[in-house]
This record gives C-alpha cells, structure tokens and sequence, in this order.
C-alpha cells in the first residue's frame, strides 16, 4: 500500500507548487500597486 | 395590448422580407436537406435504430437553427434598420415579434423535414403522437434560446460562429431530454414513460422566455 | 482580511498541508469505496466553489446592468474566470475517480453530462468576451450571458440528476448522498471545504486588483 505515499506526495508537492505560486503573484502585485501610488503622488495637480 | 400589437407589425414586417428574400428559409432548407440526403444516401437500404435517429433528427433541427435562426437581428443590425427600430418602438416587442418569426420559420421547417425525414430514412414511429409533441415543445425551445442569442450576438463580431458556440451550451438540456424523449416515442413509449422529457422541455422553454423578456432590454438598448 | 494582510495566506498554505496530510493518514478509508474516495476530499469542495464562482458572477452582472459600473464588470469576469477553473480541476478529479471506481474515465451519467455543459457554457462567456471590441457594449452583453448561464445551473445541477435519477439510478449519488460521513471524516472533509474557500477568496481577490491595475496602467488619467 506504499501507493498512497506516492499519492500524498503527490498532492503535497501539487499544493507547494500552487501556494508558492500564489505567493510570488501576490508580491508582484503589491509591487506593480506600489508603482502606481509612486506614480500617482507625482501626477497630482497642484504640487 | 400595444405591446402585443407592435410585436405582430414587426412579426409581419420580417415575414413579408423573408417572403421576398427567403435568405434565411433557403439556409434552413439547405443545411436540413442536404444533411439528410446525405445519411439516406448513405445507409442505402439499411434501416437505422432509435438510438441513432433520434439524434440525427435533433442534429438537423438544431443545426439548421443555427444556419438561419440569426438572421432575423443579424439583418437589421446590418442593413441599419435596427436603430430605427430602437427609437420606433420598445424593446419587448421587437423581441416578441422576431421570437414568433423564429418558431414559425422553425416549424415550417419541421412541417417539411419531418416527413422528409421519416420517409427517406424508413422510420416506423412507435408513438406518434407523443413523437411530434415533443419535437414541436422542443423546437420551441430551441428557437426561444436561438432568438436570446441571436440578439447578442448581432452586437458582436465574427457572428456565424459565434451563435453556435453560445448557442449550443445553453441548448444543450434542451437537446437531451429532447433526444432522449424522442427516442422513447420512436420505439413506442407512452406518454407517462416521456413525461420526465417533457417536464424539463417545458420549464426550460418557460425559463429562457421569461429571461428574454427581463433581459433584452439590456441587450436591446446601447 | 484584505489582500495586503498576509498572515492568513501563511495561514492558509500550513492549513492546507494539514489537511492534505490528514485526508490520507487520519481519515479512515470509506466503506465499500476505499482508498480512492479520498479525492472527494478535494473533488466536491472545488465543485461547490465553482458554483459560487458563477453565482458571484451572476450577481456582480446583475448589479451592472443596474448601474453600469466598471468594478462590476470586473468582479463577474474574474469570478466566472476562477470559476472556470475550479470547474475543470472538479472535472479532471471526478473522472480519475470515474476512472478508479467504475473502469471508464468517461460515462456520460447525470452529473458528469452537467458539469461538461456548464463547462461549454462558461468557456462560451469568454468567447463572447473576446468577440465585442467596445468596452461597455462587452461588458453589457457578458453580463446578460452571465445570467442566462447561472439560470441553467439549477437545471443541469438539481433537475437533470434527479429526473433521470429514476430511469438510470446514478451510482454517484449514493456515496454522495451518505449523510452519515465517519465523524474523522466530516472534519477532514469540512476543513478541506474551508481551506479550499480561502484559496478561492484568494485567487479571486489577486484577480480582481490585477484587473484593477491593469486598468489604471491602460487609461492613466482615470
């Protein structure tokens, strides 16, 4: 019955791969937000 | 009812240019007849069984739908008469009028298909009567989400595609119960063995015209 | 709980684990499934997800065509994109099931008839998408599809299984319906169902500010 080993390795490198994945999308996200308040701040009028 | 009214004037106005055109009657006719004289021709003598004709039929009904069905928005949209029409009157009764020119050019099709297709293809039908009710519910069906979609889709691009590829999904449960009543009918079935088929015939019918008539206006409307 | 919080994501990635690890070595196998009934641990969460997904959709289209607000537009295709998705991960695990359980990855039952179809019907709201070049007439007309697709749902969920329920008895419903789940069991299933909505608030949310960003990098003076 080692097949379900294999199985729940499986699994758990699948959930890695997605979860780490998930994780470097969310860092670049914040960093493509923070641009655009950088870029913001400098396009208000009036300053 | 005025509604009712202005939906029967604008059903009349696209009957008599279907009359004098027939562009969408002979796209119908085409694709349905020549699908069939193609399987006739085909299988010769041999005679096909219930579980292979009922969908053949459906195919031909439906993809025949889908050669003609769009005309009716497709047209106005390009010839520019579909702005008039906006400003001319409201929304639901350019919907109610091209959804009743639909079922007719549907049924009128299927008023010569289907003994086309019953004789060339040798089909003993069990029930017959249960048979043509529910080809009749479900090509009612059929042109009611054909006529929903057809209006989406004359606001789009690459339209002739498009109908199909929208068309077909929502059909769908549509086409299973009506395949598979229309199988049971074929081989004999009584109304009471078809009755789960028509049920779903029926609500789905009701469903995507209510929908219709809550939705169009959106469509409808730029 | 917002996107810039990221303790629950770290949360969410050590909870899943757990789960993972506890739907294979602390849950018992079924009874008269065995081993291989493990993949409703992840099969049927994602399959109610994708539900939500296109009700979320559903919903965000109706409050456009109430007030044609972009964040709207927004909301339904992202949540009919993720939706998407789960759908065809529930997919993919139910006929690897199919496949353990009853020897073929494909049978054409119910269930597995309904969710290709809403598989159809929500790849054709992206064709849709593509096919409208103006940006409100794309987004008027996906959120009437939206609708028309959600409305289906009930029938090809609830009505088709149960209708033909009686005529093929579907196999699937029985373990499914088994209300008394092994209590190990219902934890393990019941935090796979909670982590799996975290996931999906997840993915939902990243979707929805990337299309936001996207948006204000392509029309700066906004």
């Amino acid at each position: 019955m080692s097949d379900i080993y294999v199985v729940l390795l499986v699994c758990l490198l699948i959930w890695g791969g997605i979860f780490f994945y998930l994780l470097h999308l969310d860092k670049s996200l914040k960093k493509i937000k923070q641009k655009l308040e950088f870029k913001e701040d400098f396009s208000k009028p009036g300053r | 009812m005025l509604l009712v009214r202005n939906a029967y004037i604008i059903f009349l106005k696209d009957f008599h240019l279907e009359f004098r055109s027939r562009y969408a009657l002979n796209a119908i006719f085409l694709f349905a007849i020549t699908t069939l004289t193609a399987i006739s021709f085909s299988i010769g003598p041999m005679r096909l069984k219930s579980e292979i004709l009922a969908p053949l039929l459906w195919i031909i009904l439906f993809f025949s739908a889908m050669s003609g069905l769009s005309h009716i928005f497709v047209r106005e949209e390009e010839q520019q008469t579909a702005d008039t029409l906006r400003l001319l009157t409201s929304a639901n009764s350019v919907f109610l009028g091209k959804w009743f020119f639909n079922i007719v050019l549907l049924f009128t099709l299927e008023v010569f298909i289907i003994p086309i297709f019953l004789a060339m293809l040798g089909v003993s039908v069990g029930n017959f009567g249960v048979f043509l009710f529910i080809i009749l519910l479900g090509s009612f069906g059929l042109a009611s989400v054909a006529t929903l979609i057809a209006a989406i889709i004359s606001q789009a691009s690459a339209k002739g595609a498009l109908f199909a590829v929208l068309s077909f999904p929502i059909s769908l449960p549509l086409l299973i119960s009506g395949i598979h009543g229309t199988r049971l009918a074929l081989d004999g079935g009584t109304l009471a063995e078809c009755f789960p088929d028509l049920q779903i015939l029926f609500s789905f019918s009701i469903v995507i015209i209510t929908l219709s008539l809550l939705l169009f206006e959106f469509i409808w409307r730029k | 709980m917002g996107l810039d919080r990221n303790w629950w994501k770290y949360f969410l990635g050590l909870w899943m684990l757990l789960i993972i690890l506890g739907a294979f070595l602390y849950a018992p196998p079924a009874q008269g499934l065995g081993e291989t009934a493990r993949i409703l641990f992840f099969h049927v969460p994602m399959a109610w997800l994708a539900t939500l997904a296109f009700l979320i959709s559903a919903i965000a289209s109706l409050l456009y065509l109430r007030r044609p607000e972009k964040k709207y537009d927004i909301w339904a295709s992202s949540a009919a994109q993720i939706g998407l998705i789960f759908a065809v991960l529930a997919t993919v695990t139910g006929s690897i099931w199919a496949k353990k359980i009853w020897q073929s990855y494909w049978n054409w039952d119910p269930r597995e008839t309904s969710i290709f179809i809403l598989l159809l019907i929500y790849a054709a709201y992206f064709a849709l998408r593509s096919a409208v070049d103006i940006d409100e007439q794309k987004a008027r007309l996906a959120a009437v599809y939206s609708l028309i697709a959600f409305i289906t749902v009930p029938f090809l969920v609830i009505i088709i299984p149960r209708v033909y329920e009686s005529l093929h008895p579907d196999p699937l419903i029985n373990p499914e319906g088994k209300i008394k789940m092994d209590s190990r069991m219902l934890q393990i299933f019941l935090g796979s169902l909670f982590g799996f909505t975290l996931l999906f608030y997840w993915m939902l949310r990243l979707k929805i500010d990337t299309a936001r960003a996207k948006l204000v990098l392509d029309h700066p003076d906004k």
